[in-house]
């Protein structure tokens, strides 16, 4: 059976976002479009057990809160993606309250929350335990390095799989 | 049966007027209408079970349709409106069911009625292709060209007016495409991206400048028209090339209403799944219209005619140009091909112009005179040789006489990897290509037992050795490298080897083949006379006109010997003379000899080291003398005396003169003078050259000095018979 989902990919400015979209597919415009309408869209297909599902990845522009354009982008994404840059905490912050956000928008959708250049452990700013307190509150968190490509798929493979749970 | 209610109302009206006779009027009834009473109970029983009716209709209903259908056609009127409602219902709660019944006879029809849209389409294009060499043809292929699409693309786009290109049906909130339809040959990007996109900028357009949501219903992008005909939760985007009327927008307001109307609940809770709007796809393929351009009137068709006809010379001119130039070039290919030493690897043709690549032998003819040879215009075509060495026995053989440059009087050969050379070559030559042959590509071996070796010094010799007095050379062959030399030779004439080395030349050139002869020279006739006769040194022979004169001094026997020869020898001779110049001759020997003096170093046996010379004369005086009294038969003696000077007792003078004599003697005996011929004598100071007593006047005194005797008398009766 087939599915298709809209994703969007949320965080502040320069957390990787688009680095993760592009580890993860190859799409067909430009990242041009970011700087000027604010969003690129790409495409991946995963196949989960019977399952095909389309997923339409929404890369938006990142800054710390979410403007009038970019909620509109939101509108009726299945899930998301709320990725952070393990190295600099400030955005670690602004992932957490951008979700704040984007739950009121959207209610309670599917998420995942990625902590991105992990292959800068020695500048790791974020403790195990505030981690670990986000899980034991039903969050799902991954480390995630688009440069290395470690965790990528097994992201985008556990928010689907989060997805056709719904 | 028909039954009639009547008793019922009866029966009710009369119990209303009187209950009290109630009993009886039924017993009267009983009595009256027994058997008929319990029918109608039945029949009323019958009439008030809706159950037992409606059985009773369903029996009787069909044949009632059918009789009725057959008199008018009141039934169908009757039945169209429920009909008519009832398969609205139906769609409205579950189309499926009435899909599913009519997609084996819709789908087949709209197939139908796209391949009969194709076949016009491609009829049209091909009346286009067939008017492609028209002017406006031309100009389609120009604009193809320029455009970068392909002249069926151009074409379609001039004989249409519009054409929908693509259809996008899209969930209004999360940009997903619920359906897509697109043209076969138009090259589209993954829907899904694109409708994504498309939304994201509405949105954006409709963010950014508080856009009412209906407002943005066309987006223009240069030969592109998106139509978007909005609903409230799905919008279709309708991307066409061209300018399409307005009117057929409707149809597409129609479709996303429909789309709204039958699935308002699937759209409003739309979770991904697009299965239930596949069934709009065929909708969708029906509303991808195009219009096309109503065909022109035709202006001049004889211009037409005329131009296709200069087009169609032009062409047939060009065909035969371009046959002619492909023959030119195959019959120089083949000429190429079938010259030793080019290898061709690939032809083709490259910007209008034939290419050859290949390999050529740098003594390969120039490719450009075999063009020419073949009528080849060299700007119709170019070539890439590669320099290659050719193993063909003639390349081979051309690169030696290149390399080796032998000149007219050496031919040089090739077989089977030898290089030979014949002829005549010099020596420089020879040690040259005996260098080089073997570092020529295809030569193994060089050989040159057939090459003579010509020697500027060789021919000047066989010349000089002609001038030779005694050598005749008749002829000069040469084999294997060596001269062969015949002719005669006199036995008297010169050693030919001692020439041969005079001329500083090996033994190893040549091989005589020369016969004896007699020189007619008059030295080698006189030379010849001389063996014969065999003279003593004092005899003169001297041959005039023919003629031999003899003269000088000879013994008697020899005279005698002489004369027997006269005869046969023309000599002619007188006895006396020869007596008297042979004494002249020996008087002048022995004076010589006797005139010598030796001198020595002071008190020394020894001679003074500048007497040397004058000593080695003095032996070849002796050695002469020797000689001529021998032939001559005389008995000769030397007596050599020692002197010294005044200084010293004159038995210690005595001691050292004939010292100094014995010295001279062994001197002689060293040269193979005949000891037997010598005696010595010691003067002392008896008999001083000077009577001085200064030291130069003793520098004369010490001397050796000698003394000749020749008895001819002896010796002429000894050896008289």
């Amino acid at each position: 059976m087939i599915l298709k989902k809209k994703i969007c990919m949320i965080g502040s400015y320069a957390v990787g976002k688009t680095s993760l979209v592009r580890r993860f597919v190859k799409g067909i415009f430009s990242d041009h479009y970011l700087t000027t309408v604010g969003v690129k869209i790409d495409k991946k297909t995963i196949i989960i057990d019977s399952w095909t599902v389309d997923l339409l990845l929404w890369d938006l522009e990142g800054n710390g809160t979410l403007s009038s354009v970019k909620s509109t982008y939101l509108k009726n994404a299945a899930g998301y993606f709320l990725v952070a840059d393990g190295a600099r905490e400030a955005t670690f912050t602004d992932a957490l309250s951008l979700q704040k956000e984007v739950e009121a928008l959207l209610g309670k959708v599917p998420f995942v929350l990625l902590l991105n250049k992990y292959d800068l452990t020695n500048q790791w700013s974020i403790s195990p335990e505030t981690i670990a307190e986000l899980k034991t509150q039903g969050w799902s968190v991954l480390y995630t390095s688009a440069k290395d490509g470690l965790g990528v798929e097994e992201a985008f493979t556990l928010l689907t799989q989060k997805l056709l749970e719904v | 049966m028909r039954e009639k209610p009547v008793p019922i109302h009866a029966q009710e009206s009369f119990s209303s007027h009187s209950t009290a006779t109630n009993s009886e009027f039924t017993e009267l009834q009983q009595l009256l209408f027994g058997l008929e009473q319990d029918q109608i109970a039945e029949l009323q029983d019958r009439l008030n079970d809706l159950q037992l009716r409606t059985r009773d209709i369903s029996e009787v209903l069909p044949e009632a349709i059918l009789e009725r259908t057959r008199q008018d056609n009141r039934i169908s009127e009757a039945l169209l409106p429920n009909l008519e409602q009832a398969l609205k219902d139906s769609i409205q709660n579950d189309p499926k069911t009435l899909a599913s019944v009519l997609f084996p006879i819709m789908v087949p029809s709209i197939r139908r009625a796209i391949t009969s849209a194709l076949r016009e389409m491609i009829q049209s294009i091909n009346q286009t292709l067939e008017k492609a060499f028209s002017l406006q043809g031309l100009k389609w292929r120009i604009e193809a060209f320029r455009k970068k699409k392909t002249i069926g693309e151009i074409v379609l786009l001039h004989q249409l007016i519009y054409r929908v290109e693509q259809i996008f049906l899209v969930h209004r909130a999360s940009g997903l495409v619920l359906q897509h339809v697109v043209l076969p040959e138009v090259e589209d990007q993954d829907p899904d991206i694109v409708a994504g996109m498309l939304t994201a900028i509405r949105d954006f357009a409709h963010d950014s400048f508080n856009l009412q949501d209906d407002t943005l219903n066309s987006l223009e992008l240069g030969e592109l028209i998106i139509w978007i005909e909005e609903g409230p939760l799905a919008y279709l985007a309708i991307v066409i090339r061209g300018n399409a009327p307005i009117k057929i927008r409707t149809q597409y307001q129609d479709i996303i209403q429909d789309v709204h109307q039958k699935h308002y609940q699937k759209l409003e809770h739309f979770n991904g799944d697009v299965t239930p709007f596949e069934h709009m796809r065929e909708r969708l393929q029906a509303c991808l219209f195009h219009a096309k351009r109503p065909e022109q009137e035709r202006g001049r068709p004889y211009l037409t005619y005329a131009l296709a006809g200069i087009l169609l010379l032009w062409f047939g001119l060009w065909a035969y140009q371009s046959y002619q130039k492909q023959a030119q070039f195959s019959r120089y290919v083949q000429r190429l091909n079938s010259t030793p030493s080019f290898i061709i690897t690939k032809t083709g043709k490259e910007n209008g112009r034939f290419t050859i690549t290949g390999l050529r032998d740098p003594l390969a003819p120039e490719p450009a005179r075999l063009a020419e040879q073949e009528q080849l215009d060299p700007s119709l075509f170019r070539e890439e040789w590669t320099p290659y060495c050719s193993l063909q026995p003639d390349f081979i053989l051309q690169r030696a006489n290149a390399m080796l440059k032998p000149g007219g009087a050496i031919q040089l050969k090739y077989d089977s990897g030898t290089l030979s050379a014949e002829g005549s070559a010099s020596r420089t030559w020879l040690e040259t290509a005996q260098r080089l042959a073997p570092i020529l590509p295809g030569v193994s071996r060089f050989e040159s037992k057939d090459l003579v070796i010509t020697d500027a010094r060789i021919e000047q010799f066989i010349e000089s050795l002609r001038a030779t007095p005694g050598y005749v050379i008749t002829h000069v062959e040469i084999q294997n490298g060596k001269r062969i030399l015949s002719g005669f030779q006199d036995p008297l004439a010169q050693d030919f080897e001692e020439l041969l080395q005079d001329a500083g030349l090996p033994p190893d050139d040549f091989i005589l083949r020369l016969e004896s002869y007699q020189a007619q020279y008059p030295r080698f006739i006189l030379e010849r006379i001389r063996r014969i006769l065999d003279p003593a040194p004092s005899v003169q022979l001297e041959l005039k006109d023919h003629v031999l004169h003899v003269s000088g001094m000879a013994p008697q026997s020899w005279i005698d010997r002489l004369v027997i020869h006269k005869n046969l020898l023309s000599i002619s001779f007188g006895i006396d003379a020869i007596k008297r110049s042979g004494l002249q001759a020996l008087e002048a020997m022995i004076q010589s000899i006797e005139e010598r003096v030796l001198f020595f170093e002071k008190s020394e046996n020894r001679i003074r080291s500048d007497q040397e010379e004058k000593f080695g004369e003095l032996v070849r005086d002796i050695q002469r003398l020797i000689s001529f009294s021998t032939k001559s038969g005389w008995s000769m003696h030397i007596t050599i005396i020692g002197h010294t000077c005044d200084i010293g007792t004159t038995e210690e003078n005595k001691q050292l003169s004939r010292e100094r004599a014995k010295n001279i003697l062994d001197r002689f005996v060293a040269k193979n003078l005949d000891s037997s011929l010598f005696t010595i004598q010691e003067m002392g100071y008896l008999s001083p050259l000077r009577k001085g007593k200064t030291e130069e006047d003793r520098h004369y005194n010490r001397r050796v000095t000698f003394q000749v005797e020749v008895d001819m008398e002896s010796a002429e009766e000894g050896k008289r018979p």
